[in-house]
């Protein structure tokens, strides 16, 4: 490609990044605004004096640390048990040979498209009857099982991909099953599983209907539903909301710059065999 | 996902229907489960009755729809329970409160999953109604209530009882008014509207001045269908004419003035009296533009008496806070001292409580003249439904709205979204929505207000 | 094979976990959302009705079911249209840039895609206030004050910005897999269509567009399914209004069971929502199917 087409390329990429960012920035610049603010006509402002003190309402009044380590409980759970699940049923489904193998993969695969609002009510009525409500397992097995059938579909076209050559002289040598699964088959895997693990990471930390319906103890609230809460106890208080919306927000981004790479890999490496 | 075959998809399908018929088949039994589960708590109850050693630590569960606890109700109600805290130090009270909208949900999954709640918020009619037909809350008895210990205002049981039967107590007393910011009126020399013509010619004025007249909480759509109830009372003088209609006493179309309050709703949304994102904003956003100083007017109601003590908002706003009457409309029969009044927030008893005794001592205590009616009348957090004793040190806007309570020639009673099923309210505001956006005709309107009652009433 | 490969107590015990999970949170709720759906029950624990097949029939005659399904259809088609052929466009191009700007670009690109949808929904519904949004301020800037617009409170542009939010959203997603798609295309395949003098977006349409069809067809049917199953975003911003303009069937299933107290009539709702989603799923797999053959 020539140099002046590479430029015109370089000056339409950065206007596009720039307006698809930009919602973000004005939402970073008035988180430090004070409400009495809010009405003016700029764009942009850069208070004079900046209003630190709403990522103070934010941090204690949203009760942020404890929401947060919530969510990290939460999400961290269910990333372990949906790659353990994924990885044993894809295993399952592409290497090992028994009858009712296709279609118990269907059967998993119809979890992608059910909606799960549709399941919500007799769902919120299930686990209160198994006493799961109000624990951190009321969140985590629902985030599990709607996470499992998108990663069992994305390890599967992975491990499809995948030679068995070398499991086959592990099964020579004798090797258990779960050896060979776990040992061998884990870390060339491990591509796809970190997708899997991200997009389940993004699904989980991100959820809120469900978290509002399955959750009523303060103790055990996560971030996204305290953005709602917290619109509630500063309704007439846009800063303090955007300085909430903020600090929300980041943890997010910090795990997808430090995972960045990864993600791209994992998905060219197993989207292409879709 | 390409290699889904129909085959598989079907027989997986055909799994599921067939266990789902077998599950339809026995859903006899399914019933007797449900019956027996509430009784099942029962003897846990009665347990901590029968144990009345005064020491013994109970933690209640208490269910709010005021999320905010330092300024307003919020404030209010959370004095009253660290009141109650102080005098009985075995008692823990374990406040959850929800803003509105998910209050509301979260109620309701409450009520389906018997959640043993002590005491909760609620609302009169409808959502009620329907608490009541779920076995969720207590039933009262009036005569407890009676006397000095209480002081309720005659006739503000009506949106708590049921066939004849009490299941919770109001907390306010609720009418809908306008409130205006006196200092926009002043310096862009506008008169302040008495008739809705009036309103229209101010709207026009300010919009004018790029100011947004009436604040609107649209996105909610009950405040629409207050006002909607609001005008058509102006129109025809009849306070009972449109719950007539919802009872099905009457047809709606027997009423000319429902039809013109209709045309009027839509006048009103043409001739953009409320504010401009109306339809996208709940009540925090509305109340916001109005609070700031970028609405002239507010359409809410009387629980909102908080405003002018709330230090939270700016001086300046809350000095020029005004409380106007409702307007008349020219020829309508209505007067401006008709109120469109109702007894909405309350209270009540959660029958699956782990603890009743004491969860009744507290609401009692709660409901008490001297506790929630006078916290929240001294605080300037609202008018309450029971009898208060003016102190002297009222703001100006509770001084004006006490005087339009107490000089009320007459008062609705009820709102006509609640004074039916929960699904005649979703229908009825849904039709709303549609008139004042347009999408519906106030003539297809009244059409889909008959259905709504025809269906509710039907059952 | 080896014997290892069919021993039944792993299979089981592998296959056994996932399936009970499935079971509890699928089978079992819309089993019982099959039952509830023919009743006449406020809500579980209140008095049962059973009533037929009477929810469904009048699902059937209830415009706002079919507006929501109809709104859902339009969502789908926008992110067809408008989402897809952008992702891939702006995949080639990313692939073209190379160097230091891909790894930026992509990176860049994908950020709104990691923010929660409460904040997404919360930030546009401010970003589009008329009074204080950053939007109409924008539009007044530039020069475009006449363009200015309740962009969320109109029924004529409510549910278009909806799709403007949720393209902005789920952009780096969409753009993601293309781009991986694009990766997998060797280069040799181009170099011997140019030489059949084949360039520009020709190229593309001779070489890029059908290599990507696997891609295509999956990503397409997901949009399809993001589209039908819409709930969160339009629940915390229009909640379905105005006047049912952004209603979906995820939102109209949650008020009728929440705010209207209709449980039985929402589990019906439920139950078709399955249906169509599965129904949707199947056509859109057939008909790209047939499409992908035909290179």
């Amino acid at each position: 490609m020539s140099t002046t087409r590479k430029k015109v390329l370089w000056a339409f990429f950065l206007l596009v990044a720039f307006v698809q960012l930009f919602p973000l920035i004005w939402l970073l610049n008035f988180s430090i605004v004070d409400a009495n603010a809010f009405f003016s006509s700029k764009i942009l402002l850069w208070p004079e004096v900046p209003k630190w003190h709403n990522y103070v309402n934010a941090w204690v009044d949203g009760k942020f640390p404890k929401y947060f380590l919530n969510s990290l409980i939460v999400t961290g759970s269910t990333i372990v048990l949906t790659v353990v699940m994924s990885i044993s049923l894809a295993y399952a489904f592409t290497r090992m040979h028994w009858k009712w193998r296709s279609f118990f993969y269907t059967v998993i695969l119809l979890g992608i498209m059910i909606p799960i609002h549709a399941t919500l009510l007799p769902n919120f009525a299930i686990f209160k009857a198994l006493g799961l409500t109000d624990s951190y397992w009321g969140l985590i097995l629902p985030y599990t099982a709607v996470s499992v059938p998108l990663s069992t579909f994305i390890l599967t076209g992975f491990m499809r991909s995948i030679p068995s050559a070398m499991e086959e002289s592990a099964v020579m040598d004798g090797a258990s099953i779960y050896r060979i699964v776990f040992q061998i088959i884990l870390p060339l895997t491990m591509p796809a599983v970190v997708t899997v693990a991200v997009t389940t990471f993004l699904t989980c930390w991100n959820e809120f209907i469900m978290a509002a319906t399955f959750i009523s103890k303060d103790s055990l609230k996560t971030l996204p539903f305290s953005v709602m809460n917290f619109a509630g106890l500063y309704s007439s208080d846009y800063g303090s909301q955007f300085a909430v919306m903020v600090l929300t927000s980041v943890p997010a981004i910090v795990i997808y710059a430090m995972f960045n790479e990864k993600i791209t890999k994992g998905v060219t490496a197993g989207a292409v065999k879709g | 996902m390409s290699k889904l075959s129909l085959k598989t998809m079907v027989s997986a399908l055909a799994v599921l229907m067939t266990a789902l018929i077998v599950l339809t088949a026995c859903g006899g039994k399914n019933d007797n489960a449900q019956e027996s589960s509430p009784a099942a708590s029962s003897p846990a109850a009665s347990g901590g009755a029968s144990a009345s050693a005064p020491a013994e630590n109970v933690t209640l569960r208490f269910f709010s729809n005021l999320p905010d606890r330092k300024s307003g109700q919020g404030l209010a109600e959370q004095t009253v329970i660290d009141n109650y805290v102080k005098e009985n130090p075995n008692v823990k009270i374990e406040v959850e409160a929800l803003a509105e909208e998910p209050f509301k949900n979260k109620l309701k999954a409450y009520m389906a999953s018997n959640e043993p709640i002590d005491v909760t918020m609620v609302h009169f009619g409808a959502e009620v109604g329907t608490l009541v037909s779920a076995g969720w809350v207590e039933e009262l008895n009036p005569k407890d209530y009676e006397g000095e210990q209480y002081n309720f205002l005659p006739g503000v049981f009506k949106g708590f009882t049921f066939d004849g039967k009490l299941y919770g107590l109001p907390r306010n007393s609720d009418y809908e008014v306008i409130y205006y910011n006196k200092k926009l009126f002043d310096d862009n020399g506008i008169k302040v509207p008495t008739t809705l013509e009036e309103l229209v010619d101010a709207a026009k004025a300010f919009r004018a001045k790029n100011i947004e007249p009436l604040s609107m909480n649209g996105k909610d759509l009950w405040s629409l269908a207050l006002l909607y109830q609001n005008i058509a009372q102006r129109i025809s003088g009849d306070q009972a004419s449109i719950l007539d209609a919802t009872a099905g006493k009457k047809k709606f179309a027997d009423d000319p003035a429902l039809l013109e309050a209709a045309k009027w709703m839509k006048k009103l949304a043409d001739e953009k009296v409320f504010n401009t994102a109306y339809m996208t904003m709940d009540y925090g956003a509305s109340q916001n533009l109005f609070t700031q100083g970028k609405a002239a007017m507010w359409y809410m109601g009387s629980w909102e008496a908080g405003m002018a003590a709330n230090q939270q908002l700016s001086e300046e706003f809350r000095k020029n806070l005004g409380v106007i009457k409702f307007p008349t409309v020219a020829g309508g029969k209505g007067k401006d001292t008709d109120l469109l009044a109702w007894n909405g927030g309350g209270y009540a008893l959660v029958k699956a409580s782990q603890h009743k005794e004491e969860a009744k001592k507290f609401f009692n205590y709660l409901m008490s003249a001297n506790q929630w009616a006078k916290v929240a009348w001294d605080t300037g957090a609202a008018v309450p439904a029971q009898k208060y004793t003016l102190t002297g040190k009222e703001t100006e806007v509770q001084k004006q709205l006490a005087d339009i309570q107490l000089n009320a020639t007459s008062t609705a009673g009820m709102t006509y979204i609640d004074a039916s099923s929960a699904a005649y309210k979703d229908a009825t505001q849904n039709a709303i929505g549609k008139l004042v956006t347009g999408a519906d005709s106030p003539e297809k309107f009244m059409e889909e207000m008959q259905a709504a009652a025809d269906a509710a009433n039907k059952k | 094979m080896h014997r290892v490969l069919r021993d039944k107590l792993a299979i089981a015990i592998f296959v056994l976990p996932g399936l009970a999970f499935f079971v509890l949170t699928f089978v079992a709720p819309i089993l019982l959302s099959g039952y509830y759906s023919l009743t006449d029950t406020l809500g579980p624990g209140t008095d049962v009705k059973m009533i037929g097949l009477d929810n469904y029939l009048e699902l059937f005659h209830d415009e706002r079911f079919w507006l929501a399904l109809r709104n859902a259809l339009l969502l789908g088609a926008g992110f067809v249209i408008l989402q897809h052929p952008v992702c891939i466009a702006f995949a080639v191009l990313l692939d073209r840039i190379g160097g230091k700007a891909e790894k930026w670009f992509r990176t860049i690109f994908f950020i709104p895609c990691v923010i929660s949808v409460v904040v997404i929904s919360r930030m546009w519904l401010s970003l589009l206030d008329p009074t204080f949004g950053m939007f109409n301020k924008v539009l007044a800037g530039i020069g475009l004050s006449s363009w200015q617009h309740v962009w969320l409170g109109d029924p004529k542009t409510a549910l278009g910005s909806l799709l403007g939010i949720l393209i902005w959203a789920g952009f780096g997603w969409g753009l993601l897999f293309y781009y991986a798609g694009v990766k997998g295309i060797p280069e040799e395949l181009y170099e011997a269509a140019r030489l059949d003098g084949a360039t520009g977006l020709k190229l593309h349409l001779r070489i890029t567009v059908p290599l990507l069809s696997p891609v295509i067809s999956v990503q397409v049917t997901l949009a399809i399914i993001t589209a039908l199953k819409q709930m969160e975003t339009v629940f915390l911003t229009t909640n379905g209004g105005p006047g049912d303009s952004t209603q979906f069937l995820a939102v109209y299933l949650y008020n009728q069971a929440f705010a209207a107290s209709r449980y039985g009539y929402a589990n019906a709702i439920s139950i078709l929502f399955i249906v169509v989603c599965l129904i949707a799923t199947y056509l859109s797999n057939q008909f790209i199917r047939d499409k992908s053959t035909e290179y």
